[in-house]
């Protein structure tokens, strides 16, 4: 059997797998009936003409899904909810394997660390990337009998259809690499907790802090650099030039990092059980 | 015959954040010759996972070389693994998921498919309680599942670390049975196990290990036989009176329990009935002395602990 073919059939042993752990599933559920409660509310909200015409951005007017440039729009809210979810799922299907101790059956399967870990990398990033995108488009979806039913699609041309797409897949390329990125914490920590709270105190703590303390150094910050690549737009409340190219570049180089540590740090351990 | 497990000087110290690390085995030495049941045997704590982990790869040796199916492990281990079928400890498999769910998932990798899983779950039999959820699964039926993985790669060697653990009598001998027949057709099956009985009854080739190094091996009658010393066990009446019979006609003779037990080769045996019916002394009891693997095996490990 060729390497590749091996690859990818463990690729998709490893979604599978990911697939079918509770946690992943009650996540896309509990995002689905979200979209549901939201469908109604939007729904419910738009009703009185008078009123619709009131807000800023509603859902119902459909060129406020998403606002090319500022990097707004309700789609924000869905990305929002992506990251949370990928971070806790990715970090849950490691840390689930070391404290089962499947891991040492899956090496019995599986004997290559590199590629057993690099299968598992890249069905996290690939799962969460196309959840990620589905969940998008249910999303927006729940809003859209409230379009039709009492708002507009004015202001909707073919330019801001093409916006609208781009942004929802550089949302879900980030959630798949914060996917990524929780996997191979956990696989360095070998825990999903110690992962996640990891990932938090870097996200909420530590890049607040430096940002607060040495604000020059923003540009460098996980959270900045995704704040630039999401509306795709220079960041700007800033006294630096970053383009969102740049700000791509930067998350996928500490990203590549952080998995060449979690990648040795698997070759090298003593796998031992429970 | 070729050697399907060979070990050289193995040395394995599991290290740990703070203090000394753990010398789990001691330049170990080992051969497993190709076909049949090998038994991989020692007290808690002797080194036999630790053993079969280095040989699998899970954990790196500190020094010594070590070969499985010919190659050296763990380097070629992705080449001879599609081969081998394994557990360590208690099997761990994914608790949501049904016994054939997990069979089928972990057989997906070396693109096994369905028939092949029914055969490995009838061989250890749990083709009716396949479809459980594995969280449900007692700590017997997690064993044969962690089998019946095994099994799934039709593999030419099996590695079982305690394969019997927490079965039932009846499952004892049940896998037991299995184990010998896939010796019997060809395959290596090197189980380790502190289980004795199972060991006698099962292998045909004996390691027995303590403190990482090991102690003896070869086939288990010739062990045994090895490790007798020829002699009769003789049951009487008044024992005192036959030993003292028997020892006037110049015989080594030692009493142990109700019995006697006399230095003679058990073909002597109608000379000692000889001896003690001159003396009017009737033998209730004759029989050659016979060391299980058990004793044996308390025997040197115990011995080592003086020693050391
Ligand atoms: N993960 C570990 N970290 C540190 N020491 C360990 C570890 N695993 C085993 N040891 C030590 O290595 C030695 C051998 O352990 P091992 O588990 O190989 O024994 P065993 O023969 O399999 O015992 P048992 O019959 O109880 O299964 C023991 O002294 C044990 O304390
Ligand atoms: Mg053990």
């Amino acid at each position: 059997m060729s390497a590749a073919k091996r690859f990818a059939r463990l690729t998709i042993v490893e979604m599978r797998r990911a697939l079918h752990r509770r946690l992943v599933r009650w996540m896309i559920v509990l995002a689905l009936a979200l979209c549901g409660v939201m469908g109604v509310i939007v729904y419910l909200t738009s009703r009185d003409p008078s009123q619709l015409a009131r807000a800023d951005e509603h859902p119902a007017r459909m060129s406020s899904w998403w606002i090319s440039g500022g990097g707004d729009g309700i789609l924000t809210i869905a990305a929002l909810y992506l990251v949370v979810g990928a971070a806790i799922c990715g970090a849950s299907v490691v840390g689930a394997e070391w404290r089962a101790g499947t891991i040492t059956t899956a090496l019995i399967w599986e004997p290559s660390r590199l590629r057993l870990h690099a299968a598992r990398t890249a069905s996290a990033g690939i799962l969460a990337f196309v959840i990620g995108f589905a969940l998008e488009v249910a999303f927006l979806a729940s809003a859209l009998p409230a379009v039709l039913l009492n708002g507009s699609t004015d202001g909707t041309d073919r330019a801001w259809w093409t916006a609208l797409v781009l942004a929802m897949f550089r949302i879900a390329l980030i959630t798949a690499l914060v996917a990524v990125l929780a996997v191979s914490v956990a696989t360095i920590g070998r825990n999903t907790s110690a992962a996640l709270v990891t990932l938090a105190a870097w996200a909420l703590v530590i890049e607040r802090l430096i940002a607060a303390l040495r604000p020059q150094l923003g540009r460098f910050m996980i959270s900045e650099n995704v704040a630039t690549v999401v509306p795709w737009t220079q960041m700007t409340d800033v006294d630096f030039e970053r383009p969102p190219i740049v700000a791509l570049t930067a998350l996928v180089a500490y990203l590549a990092v952080v998995v060449a540590v979690a990648t040795a740090s698997f070759a090298g351990r003593d796998v031992v059980g429970t | 015959m070729t050697a399907v497990i060979e070990v050289e000087g193995l040395r394995k110290e599991y290290r740990r954040w703070r203090g000394t690390p753990t010398v789990a085995i001691h330049g170990l030495d080992l051969t497993v010759p190709e076909g049949g049941v090998f038994g991989f045997l020692g007290p808690n704590g002797s080194g036999k996972t630790t053993t079969i982990r280095c040989l699998l790869g899970l954990v790196a040796a500190t020094a010594g070389r070590a070969a499985v199916l010919g190659r050296p492990t763990p380097a070629d281990l992705p080449t001879v693994m599609r081969q081998i079928g394994a557990i360590v400890e208690t099997p761990a498999m994914f608790p949501t998921m049904t016994a054939r769910e997990n069979l089928e998932l972990f057989g997906a990798i070396d693109g096994i498919g369905p028939r092949r899983v029914e055969a490995s779950l009838a061989a250890v039999g749990l083709a009716d309680r396949a479809d459980e959820k594995v969280h449900k699964y007692s700590l017997g039926m997690r064993q044969r599942l962690g089998l019946a993985g095994a099994l799934l790669k039709d593999p030419a060697l099996l590695v079982l670390d305690e394969p019997v653990n927490g079965l039932d009598p009846a499952g004892i001998r049940e896998i037991r049975e299995l184990l010998r027949r896939l010796g019997a057709e060809g395959r290596t099956v090197f189980l380790s196990s502190h289980l004795l009985s199972e060991v006698e009854q099962t292998c045909d080739q004996v390691a027995i290990i303590d403190r990482g190094r090991l102690l003896l091996s070869g086939r288990v009658d010739d062990v045994l036989s090895a490790a007798s010393r020829p002699s009769l066990l003789v049951g009487l009446d008044d024992p005192v009176a036959g030993a003292d019979a028997l020892r006037r006609a110049g015989l080594d003779v030692e009493p142990t329990g109700t019995l006697l037990r006399v230095a003679l080769a058990p073909s002597q045996a109608a000379h000692v009935t000889k001896l003690l019916a001159d003396v009017g002394l009737y033998v209730t009891e004759l029989r050659p002395d016979t060391v299980s693997l058990e004793e044996l095996f308390l025997d040197i490990t115990g011995r080592e602990e003086v020693a050391a």
